[in-house]
C-alpha cells in the first residue's frame, strides 16, 4: 500500500471476518503447529476452517473496524476470548482464517511486568524493555527522564526490580509503553495492579494521548467504570462470538442485562 | 500497514521470506545485543563462583580425561603440545556445539511470558543466548593465550584465524539451536536428548585426545559433518596445518545450509510458538 493511501484510510485496525482456534491437547496442539508450518512453506491447503481433533474455535467470525483516535474497549466474561483477539490485533498470535489489517506502530500492555529481568535494576530494565517494545537507544535516552518522573520510580531507579512493589512494577511497564509512541495503544486489564492515584494518572495520560497525538486504544476491562472512562464504542464478545458492536452506554446495559 | 493473516507470509516464496529474515535481523540487532547484556549481567548474579564456571568446567574435564588415561581406559595419544593447551582450545572448540545447543535450545522455553505476551522476533533470543556461548570461548581463548606463554611458547600465527574457521560451527549450531528450540516448546526432553547426545560424542569423536581410530568409531567419525568442524579447525588453531580440508569445506556447506533452513523453520513457527508455550 502506498503511503497517501495511508494516510486517507479511514481505519487502523480492519479485523475481517477473523476466526482463531486452539488446542486442548498439548502435544497435539504442537504436532498441528508443525504440520500447518510444513504445509504453508510446501503450498499446501491447510483446511484451516476445519477442525481437526481436541481444537475448538476461542474465536469465530470476529468483524469490526477502529478508526484512528478511537477508544475501543473489549469487554464479555471470562473465556469470551478478549485477551485473545487482542493479542492477535498485536500480531503475537496469527488468525486461523481472515486477517487483520493494523496501520501504525502498535504498542502493548498485556501483562505488568513482562519483559523486565528481575535481576537488573529498573534503569537496565528501561533499556531492555523499551528495545523490545520497538525502541532505539537513542529514542530512549531522550524519554529516559520522562519514563522515570511518570512511574515514579527515581529513589529506586538502581534497585534490582524483584525488589519493586506490583504498583511499582506497573507504572514502569506502562510509562515505557505510553513513552514508546505508538499509534495504536492495546491495554488488557493490568492499570487494575495499580493504586487509585496511578490509575487517575493512566486514565489522564491515556486521555492525553487520545486528544493530543491521536493514539487509538483497544482496552480490555471486567470494570465497567473504567471502560465507560476511555472508550467511546464496545465490542461484547461472548464465547468467541461478537455479541454487539455498539457505543459503550448501550453495550454496557446488554453487558448487565 | 502490516496484514496478519495464517497464510500471508507463504505466499512470498522462499526468497523473500529468507530475505526477510536478514532484513528482520539487521532491523533486530539493537534487541539482540540488549537481550545478550540481559543474560551476560544476570547470569552469574546469583552464583557464589561466578565466572570461575567458565574456567572449572575445562579444568573438570581435562582431569577426567588425564585421570582415565592414566588409569589405561582412554588413549590420549601422542601430542605435540603440553596437554592443558590441547586439552582446553579442544574443550572450548566441542563447548560451541555443545553449551551452544543447550543453550538455544532453552533460549525461547526459558522466556517464557516475553514470547506469549509481547510481538517481537523470537529469533533474537536464540541469537542473543548463543552470545553467552562466545563470550565463554573468547574468555578461554584468552586464558590459553596465557597457559601458551606459561610454557614460554607463543601461539602459532594461525591461532588468531579462529573467528573464521570456526563459523561453519556457530552455523551448524544455531540451525540445530533453532529447530531444537522449536521442538523444546513440544517436549521439555529435547534439552536431555542434546546433554546426553553431546556427552556421548564427546567421547566417541577424538576430541580431548587425539589418538588414530580404526574401526568402526573411525569409519562413523569419517562420515560425521561434526568431526571435521571441530577437528580441522583445532587443528589450524593448534598446528597451523589442515587435514581433511574437502570434509571440512563439504560440512561448512552442510553446516550453513542447516542453518538457513532452520532458522527459516523458526521464522514462520514462531507465532505457533506464543501460542504454545
Amino acid at each position: 500500500m502506498k503511503k497517501e493511501e495511508i494516510k486517507d484510510s479511514e481505519y487502523v485496525i480492519e479485523v475481517n471476518n477473523v476466526s482463531k482456534k486452539f488446542c486442548k491437547n498439548i502435544k497435539r496442539l504442537m504436532i498441528y503447529g508443525l504440520v500447518d508450518v510444513i504445509k504453508g512453506v510446501l503450498n499446501f491447503k491447510t483446511h484451516a476452517e476445519q477442525l481437526r481433533r481436541d481444537e475448538f474455535w476461542a474465536l469465530r467470525n470476529i468483524s469490526f473496524n477502529v478508526r484512528k483516535g478511537e477508544a475501543v474497549g473489549l469487554i464479555g466474561l471470562n473465556g469470551s476470548g478478549k485477551s485473545s483477539l487482542l493479542k492477535l490485533i498485536n500480531g503475537i498470535f496469527l488468525p486461523d482464517v481472515g486477517e487483520i489489517i493494523v496501520q501504525g506502530k502498535t504498542g502493548a500492555l498485556i501483562e505488568a511486568g513482562v519483559g523486565f529481568h528481575p535481576s537488573l535494576t529498573g534503569r537496565e530494565n528501561i533499556y531492555l524493555n523499551g528495545t523490545i517494545l520497538g525502541m532505539k537507544k537513542n529514542e530512549i535516552d531522550k524519554r529516559f527522564n520522562d519514563i522515570v518522573n511518570f512511574a515514579e520510580i527515581k529513589e529506586f531507579l538502581d534497585t534490582p526490580i524483584k525488589n519493586y512493589s506490583s504498583g511499582m512494577v506497573v507504572r514502569l511497564g506502562f510509562s515505557i509503553a505510553v513513552q514508546s509512541a505508538p499509534d495504536i495503544l492495546l491495554i488488557d486489564e493490568i492499570l487494575a495492579v495499580g493504586d487509585l492515584a496511578f490509575q487517575k494518572k493512566c486514565f489522564e495520560k491515556i486521555e492525553a494521548l487520545r486528544h493530543d497525538s491521536k493514539v487509538t486504544i483497544v482496552f480490555v476491562s471486567h470494570d465497567m467504570d473504567n471502560i465507560r472512562r476511555v472508550c467511546d464504542r464496545c465490542v461484547f464478545l461472548d464465547r468467541g462470538k461478537v455479541k454487539m458492536i455498539d457505543e459503550t452506554d448501550i453495550v454496557a446495559s446488554e453487558y448487565f442485562a | 500497514m502490516t496484514i496478519y493473516s495464517s497464510e500471508s507470509i507463504y505466499r512470498l516464496g522462499i526468497k523473500n521470506i529468507i530475505w526477510m529474515m536478514f532484513s528482520d535481523f539487521r532491523k533486530g540487532k539493537e534487541l539482540i545485543w540488549r537481550l545478550f547484556l540481559r543474560d551476560f549481567t544476570s547470569r552469574h548474579k546469583q552464583s557464589i563462583l561466578g565466572w570461575l564456571w567458565i574456567v572449572l568446567m575445562p579444568l573438570m574435564t581435562m582431569g577426567t580425561f588425564l585421570l582415565l588415561n592414566m588409569s589405561g581406559i582412554i588413549k590420549i595419544g601422542r601430542i605435540d603440545i603440553p596437554y592443558p593447551i590441547f586439552g582446553l582450545v579442544s574443550f572450548s572448540i566441542w563447548n560451541i556445539f555443545s553449551n551452544g545447543l543447550v543453550t538455544t535450545t532453552n533460549s525461547v522455553t526459558g522466556a517464557g511470558g516475553l514470547v506469549q505476551k509481547i510481538n517481537f522476533s523470537k529469533d533474537s533470543l536464540v541469537f542473543a543466548s548463543f552470545g553467552q556461548v562466545v563470550i565463554d570461548f573468547l574468555i578461554r581463548m584468552g586464558l590459553t593465550v596465557g597457559i601458551f606463554l606459561l610454557y614460554g611458547k607463543m601461539p602459532p600465527l594461525s591461532f588468531f584465524l579462529f573467528p573464521i574457521v570456526l563459523l561453519p560451527l556457530a552455523f551448524l549450531t544455531l540451525g540445530i539451536g533453532m529447530i531444537a528450540s522449536l521442538l523444546q516448546a513440544i517436549s521439555k526432553d529435547i534439552v536431555s536428548f542434546v546433554n546426553l547426545g553431546t556427552g556421548f560424542l564427546l567421547l566417541l569423536m577424538p576430541i580431548m585426545y587425539s589418538a588414530d581410530q580404526a574401526g568402526i568409531l573411525g569409519k562413523l567419525n569419517s562420515i560425521n559433518p561434526l568431526y571435521y568442524l571441530v577437528i580441522v579447525p583445532r587443528d589450524i588453531i593448534l598446528y597451523g596445518e589442515v587435514r581433511h580440508l574437502t570434509g571440512f569445506i563439504l560440512s561448512g556447506i552442510l553446516g550453513f545450509l542447516v542453518f538457513i533452513f532452520g532458522w527459516m523453520f523458526f521464522y514462520l513457527s514462531q507465532t505457533k510458538l506464543a501460542e504454545r508455550i
